[in-house]
């Protein structure tokens, strides 16, 4: 039971809007995540994925529904919670006053890494190459600098879950490998990354299981192999089309 | 232990990285620091200027008179002694006169060729206001324009020195006919101040040190506190910090912080600025003078510590209640003017510390360092200011970080599924704002009609209360018998109720003198209110009728039904009622009657709250209005009843409303209509 | 400009919000006001008396004074003395046989002060008293003492005085009126559509920029203007509410115009509008976003005012030669409007002036804006960056090399 650090079971987000009324951003998902994989949450834009990495990451408060991380229940720890992942999102901005280096020491900071703070700051910078870059002003980087950093920043403390939302949006494709490959190395080194996107291909390469949304709802989940095998289709993008008409079909 | 040791460190490096960030952003800098440095002085310098050129204005003037009527020679002549005689007198300021012969003077006075036209009436046709006199002493008449600043002085001047002129007249007048032989000592009095040097200063630096230091603080630290959640926020940052392992406790406190340094610094950056310029010569202020011991100043510092921490929570508050660096902005202005109000305490005269206001976070400081400025402040009262207003930092700073994280997400509670139940939760929301512009629309209409009383109150009751309530049930096409709650309550309640009404007069009489004793108003005031209230000469069933059952059929309708059925919705039945009163209060427009209305506003809000139906509390204004206006038609002075019939009215209204429990048929209307169509969904 | 009545937040802040809010502000600090008054009119502040027995052997008014507390205190004046400034006592009035008066009074507080000027006050309408009193006797004639009354007569009417202090304060609360309301729509048409990229949408259509500005500037105007007058309005309807129960009818200013004034006061508050939101508009377009817009507003808050403190100097009219200044031209026109002392030819000039300044601030601020949007990625400004050079040249240049 406990090989599970991510567990989602049945999770509901409403939230109320003027115009459409109620959203059901989020409606009945469960899934867990395993110890050092990577679990992609795949779905197009406005599927939910956001929603629900925020609800992991303790930002939002489920409707209903659990979420437990490492076995610790959001809703009743969630200080306990946030210490032990990383939550990376395009909503999450950096302090574009702080230079690199000061941001990780912060963040370290405030997160209580329990070990020797600038030591690990070193580390992470010279683990992504961040060196010429270390005292620049976060404002002064580029934007694959700026997500690399964000990226550092998820990991400072070293927990072992890092929860990473579309962290690839907006790069170039160099930048984005680069992330691709922090987030692999990550993933070796023992930690749950739950990391949600809308390219396919990604989360062939990366993925160790998939869990594909559409409009709040769980399509289904498995391993790529699983998925392919169900819905008899070489690629994910026909996989997702298919488990989308075969839910028509049923509702 | 451990934990408190990360706090700690959670805390600190959050403000020390955060300060370090706000630093680092010149245009807060500018608009914080530098920015208030340049201006308070050069405002002051200019204000300064403005007052010196107006007042080498008035002396430099020439006064452009003419002389009119039967008696013009000798009104000239006086004018022309009355000048001479400044020239001749060194104490005062020698009069430029120059006399003009127009046409028609008064005319050209009005078209503003003139500063004065001066006529000498003999007659005493002019003695009008009682002046003791004689018929044969000449008046003097000077006639000015008050709409225009040269002839109101030429007018000043001109009087003060004919005033001069008579008073050595009548000295001469003294020394020839031997009556007196020093005229100038005669019943002299001989004033000494015998407040120690630079006191008087100090008073008045004393009076406003809170108020400037709270508007230095409010002003400054607002950049840095808009920024901090408001524009974090927008730019994300705050969310990122939301998912690190701080809590939103520390999160707030750590931020109130950065806005307490940054607001400290600039108070002190301001009051040293402002110690330069006085020493400097080029600012007058009471600073150069005033006598103010070091340990004195550190007592001032310590004692408005809470308030830097209030103002600053204040701002936090702000910042978390807005969605966007933006709408922080607007809300600040408001909240900035309303601030000061508090810190003014000091600036009305007759208030101590020992009083109802040592309860008022703010203003109990404030009079705290008034009187540690000027020597006596009892150091226990000032320690309990200091807790109180500590007290109300520390809460603003706990509501701001509730709201902080919770402001993120969009609203999560469950929804209801019937669209009458949509739509009386969409009422419940925005029926408590309406009260506002209906706030403005009684202050206008009270002035359109502040002649004719029963318009006033068929304008503000029937229109505007009535109305607006009306427009906002058919807004959100709410059922008017349920949500107003009219259903008839249970029979017996009828005689607790008839009983009620004289116990309730009773007993706000008594509330009615603490409010007096709060606020206190002159007995003039008092009068001139009754005589309006009162001053009706209408037939006793025209005043029963605007007065008592109008009144109470439409504020019912408006406070009780609407607005205490809405709030209720969102925060409670108590909470409802006490807020609904105080509205009800607010609406009543003067300081001396708020109390009064608001706890007949409490004792009705509790009566619908416990019979579920507003038609009781109806009765009971209405009685309670009829029986207050008969009352105060008769001599039966009700303001000072003894202990025993307090205690029996209080036990009858404890009963009505004990009845009212427990006759209680049906719940609230508006609960019943939620049930009603929960299954509908 | 229906984008911007789209967006609830501006118009609900920039009109809604003054209207609700002043009445309520004014109702307050009125109240606080009267309070202050009327408490200071019971304060009693208690007097030692040291020489008569009790204050009805004072002489005259004196004796009747009821607006102070008499104390009896021991005849010795050091002693009385000392009293005087702790919590029992507020002032010593020491009657030597003459007689003469000394005082000693607390200066700092609010009962000294106030002792000392209700006994002086007394004392010297005692002292007249008494000495008309004597000279009566010694056969002076009642004539020659009184010598002549004098009686002050005011021959401006109500409702001069309101257009009196109306031309005072309405050109200063009117330009930030405008300000404040043009403020939020200047840099959200702007700053904020640069911020929403929605700016180089506009710029790239086929709409010539200098009209997309002008659309821009007009809407800008509008709302600057309404704002501005539902202010104004809202003042001046809560003065007359507010002062009217408090000051009893006579004395009391009529805040009203004459009705050929009306439509100059109108113009001159258009074209003050007009000039307000010209510069809001030139200001705003120099920023880059929201927050930047505001930052470079806010001097301008300053300098708008500055010539509205300056109509405080008198003998400042317009004239030929004063209308030749912008800004305070058209201050001095609302003003001259109001009081009805307009005449044609400054009039005339103010126009043209102000028109002329519009047009170039207009075009400067269609230049700058031109720039940008061509060279969306840098912001480094090629013109010289006038006003905003002085705040943040280097943060500018930083933002440049991030761009």
């Amino acid at each position: 039971m406990q090989d599970s650090t991510i567990q989602i079971e049945n999770l509901v987000k409403v939230y109320h809007d003027r115009a459409r009324g109620e959203v059901r951003a989020v409606d009945d998902i469960t899934f867990s995540c395993r110890s050092g994989e990577i679990f992609g949450l795949l779905g197009p834009n406005g599927a939910g994925k956001t929603t629900t990495l925020r609800t992991v990451s303790t930002v939002l408060e489920p409707s209903s529904g659990t979420v437990r991380v490492m076995g610790i229940d959001a809703r009743q720890d969630p200080v306990a919670v946030r210490r032990s992942i990383g939550f990376y999102s395009s909503t999450t901005a950096l302090f574009p006053r702080l230079t690199a280096r000061e941001t990780l020491r912060f963040f370290a900071e405030v997160n209580g890494y329990p070990g020797e703070v600038r030591q690990r700051v070193e580390e992470v910078i010279h683990d992504l190459d961040l060196g010429s870059y270390a005292d620049v002003r976060v404002d002064r980087l580029s934007q694959g600098m700026r997500q690399k950093v964000s990226l550092a920043r998820t990991d400072i403390h070293d927990p072992p879950v890092l929860i990473l939302d579309e962290p690839t949006t907006g790069l170039d494709v160099l930048n984005a490998r680069e992330i691709r490959d922090r987030i692999s190395i990550l993933r070796d080194r023992g930690k749950t990354v739950l990391f949600s996107t809308h390219i396919m291909a990604e989360a062939e390469k990366l993925c160790d299981r998939i869990a594909i949304i559409h409009e709040g709802r769980l399509l289904g989940t498995g391993t790529l192999e699983e998925i392919r095998e169900r819905t008899g289709e070489r690629y994910l993008e026909d996989a997702f089309v298919k488990l989308l008409l075969r839910r028509g079909a049923d509702g | 232990m451990a934990d408190r040791a990360g706090r700690l460190s959670r805390i600190s490096s959050v403000f020390l990285h955060q300060l370090k960030s706000v630093l680092r952003d010149r245009r807060t800098i500018f608009l914080a620091f530098v920015l208030p440095l340049l201006i308070v002085p050069a405002m002051i310098l200019l204000s300064g200027w403005i007052t010196d050129v107006r007042e080498e204005q008035r002396e430099s003037v020439e006064i452009e008179y003419a002389v009119v009527g039967p008696h013009g020679d000798r009104a000239a002549n006086m004018v022309r002694l009355a000048g001479q005689h400044t020239a001749e007198n060194d104490t005062l300021t020698s009069l430029a006169l120059k006399e003009e012969t127009p046409e028609s003077p008064l005319s050209s006075l009005a078209d503003g060729e003139l500063h004065l036209v001066v006529r000498l009436v003999r007659s005493s046709k002019i003695h009008s206001e009682g002046e003791s006199g004689t018929s044969k002493t000449p008046m003097l008449v000077l006639y000015y324009r008050g709409d225009s600043d040269e002839s109101g002085w030429a007018m000043e001047e001109l009087g003060s020195a004919l005033e001069e002129l008579r008073t050595a007249q009548r000295r001469e007048l003294l020394l020839s006919s031997a009556t007196v032989t020093k005229p100038d000592s005669f019943m002299a009095l001989q004033l000494t101040d015998v407040a120690p040097e630079g006191r008087a200063a100090a008073y008045t630096i004393g009076r406003l040190t809170t108020l400037f230091v709270l508007f230095f603080i409010l002003a400054g630290g607002s950049v840095v506190a808009m920024d901090l959640v408001a524009g974090e926020r927008e730019r994300g940052s705050l969310e990122t910090l939301l998912t690190t392992a701080i809590t939103r406790r520390e999160l707030a406190l750590s931020k109130q912080l950065i806005v307490l340094a940054i607001a400290l610094a600039i108070c002190i950056l301001q009051v040293l600025n402002l110690l330069l310029y006085t020493s400097l010569g080029l600012l007058d202020s009471p600073l150069a003078e005033a006598a103010i011991s070091p340990a004195r100043l550190i007592v001032v510092l310590l004692l408005l510590l809470p308030v830097a921490f209030l103002a600053s929570g204040i701002l936090l508050l702000i910042s978390s209640r807005a969605r966007s660096y933006r709408e922080a902005q607007i809300l600040l202005f408001p909240v900035v003017l309303l601030g000061a109000v508090p810190a003014a305490a000091p600036l009305i005269p007759g208030i101590s510390l020992s009083s109802a206001v040592l309860a008022v976070p703010v203003a109990n400081i404030a009079l705290a360092v008034r009187g540690v400025l000027t020597g006596g402040v009892n150091p226990a009262l000032a320690a309990v200011s200091w807790i109180i207003t500590g007290g109300a930092g520390i809460a603003v700073s706990l509501w701001a970080a509730r709201l902080m994280g919770s402001s993120l997400s969009p609203e999560a509670d469950v929804l209801p599924t019937s669209p009458i139940q949509l739509r009386l939760r969409l009422f419940s929301k925005s029926a408590p704002r309406a009260f506002l512009p209906m706030f403005a629309l009684v202050l206008v209409s009270s002035s359109l009609f502040s002649d004719d009383l029963a318009l006033q109150i068929i304008a503000n009751t029937v229109l505007i209360l009535l109305g607006g309530s009306l427009l906002l049930l058919k807004r959100y096409r709410l059922p008017l018998r349920e949500t107003l709650g009219l259903q008839l309550p249970s029979p017996l309640i009828w005689p607790f109720l008839g009983a009620a009404v004289p116990a309730g007069i009773l007993l706000s009489s008594h509330i009615y003198r603490l409010s007096t004793a709060l606020f206190p108003t002159s007995a003039r005031m008092m009068e001139e209110m009754y005589a309006r209230g009162i001053g009706l000469d209408a037939p006793l069933w025209q005043l029963l009728l605007l007065g008592a059952i109008v009144p109470a059929v439409c504020e019912e309708a408006a406070f009780r039904g609407v607005l205490l059925g809405s709030v209720r919705r969102t925060v409670g039945s108590v909470s409802a009622v006490i807020v609904s009163s105080l509205v009800f209060g607010l609406f009543h427009m003067t300081a001396v009657r708020f109390l009064p209305t608001a706890f007949l506003g409490l004792m009705l809000g509790l009566s619908v709250v416990l019979t579920g139906s507003i038609l009781p509390a109806i009765v009971w204004h209405a009685l309670n209005n009829a029986l207050a206006l008969i009352l105060s038609g008769t001599s039966l002075d009700p303001t000072s009843p003894g202990t025993l019939p307090t205690l029996a009215a209080a036990a009858t209204i404890s009963a009505a409303f004990y009845v009212m429990a427990r006759t209680r048929s049906a719940p609230s209307p508006q609960v019943a209509l939620d049930r009603r169509h929960r299954g509908d969904g | 400009m229906r984008s911007f009545l789209r967006e609830r937040q501006v118009v609900l802040f920039s009109i809604a919000v003054p209207i609700v809010l002043y009445p309520l502000l004014m109702w307050g600090m009125f109240t606080m006001m009267s309070l202050a008054q009327e408490r200071g009119a019971d304060l009693r502040p208690r007097v030692g008396l040291v020489g008569p027995s009790s204050p009805r052997d004072l002489p005259g008014s004196l004796a009747d004074l009821e607006s102070v507390e008499w104390l009896a205190v021991p005849a010795d004046s050091q002693r009385a003395a000392e009293a005087v400034g702790t919590d029992s006592l507020d002032a010593v009035l020491i009657v030597r046989p003459g007689p003469s008066f000394e005082m000693l009074y607390d200066g700092s507080g609010e009962a000294g002060p106030l002792a000392r000027r209700r006994i002086g006050n007394a004392l010297e309408d005692a002292r007249e008293h008494e000495l008309r009193r004597r000279a009566m006797l010694h056969g002076v004639s009642p004539t020659s003492w009184e010598y002549f009354h004098m009686k002050a007569l005011d021959i401006a009417s109500r409702r001069e005085h309101g257009s009196f202090m109306l031309s005072l304060m309405l050109p200063v609360f009117f330009t930030v009126m405008v300000a404040v309301g043009s403020f939020y729509p200047a840099v959200d048409s702007t700053a904020g559509d640069r911020e929403r990229r929605t700016w180089e949408t506009l710029m790239s259509c086929g709409v010539s920029r200098n009209a997309v500005l002008a659309a821009k500037y007009l809407s800008v105007t509008t709302l600057g203007t309404t704002a501005g007058l539902l202010n104004v309005g809202s003042m001046t309807l809560t003065l007359s509410t507010i002062l009217a129960p408090l000051a009893s009818g006579a004395q009391m200013p009529a805040f009203s115009l004459s009705a050929g004034s009306i439509p100059l006061v109108l113009l001159s508050s258009l074209l003050l509008a007009a000039m307000v939101s010209a510069g809001m508009m030139i200001l705003a377009s120099f920023a880059r976003d929201f927050r930047e817009g505001q930052a470079l507003v806010q001097p301008f808050y300053i300098m708008a005012i500055l010539p509205a403190l300056l109509l405080q100097l008198p003998g400042l009219r317009l004239e030929a030669l004063t209308a030749l200044i912008p800004f305070l031209n058209t201050a001095l026109l609302v003003r001259a409007a109001v009081l009805g002392t307009a005449g044609l030819v400054p009039t005339a000039i103010t126009v043209a002036v102000s028109a002329t300044a519009i047009a170039l601030m207009m075009r400067a601020a269609g230049r700058i804006s031109l720039q940008e949007g061509a060279a969306a990625g840098d912001m480094r400004l090629r013109a010289p960056a006038l006003l905003q050079s002085f705040i943040d040249k280097r943060s500018r240049k930083e933002g440049a090399h991030a761009g």
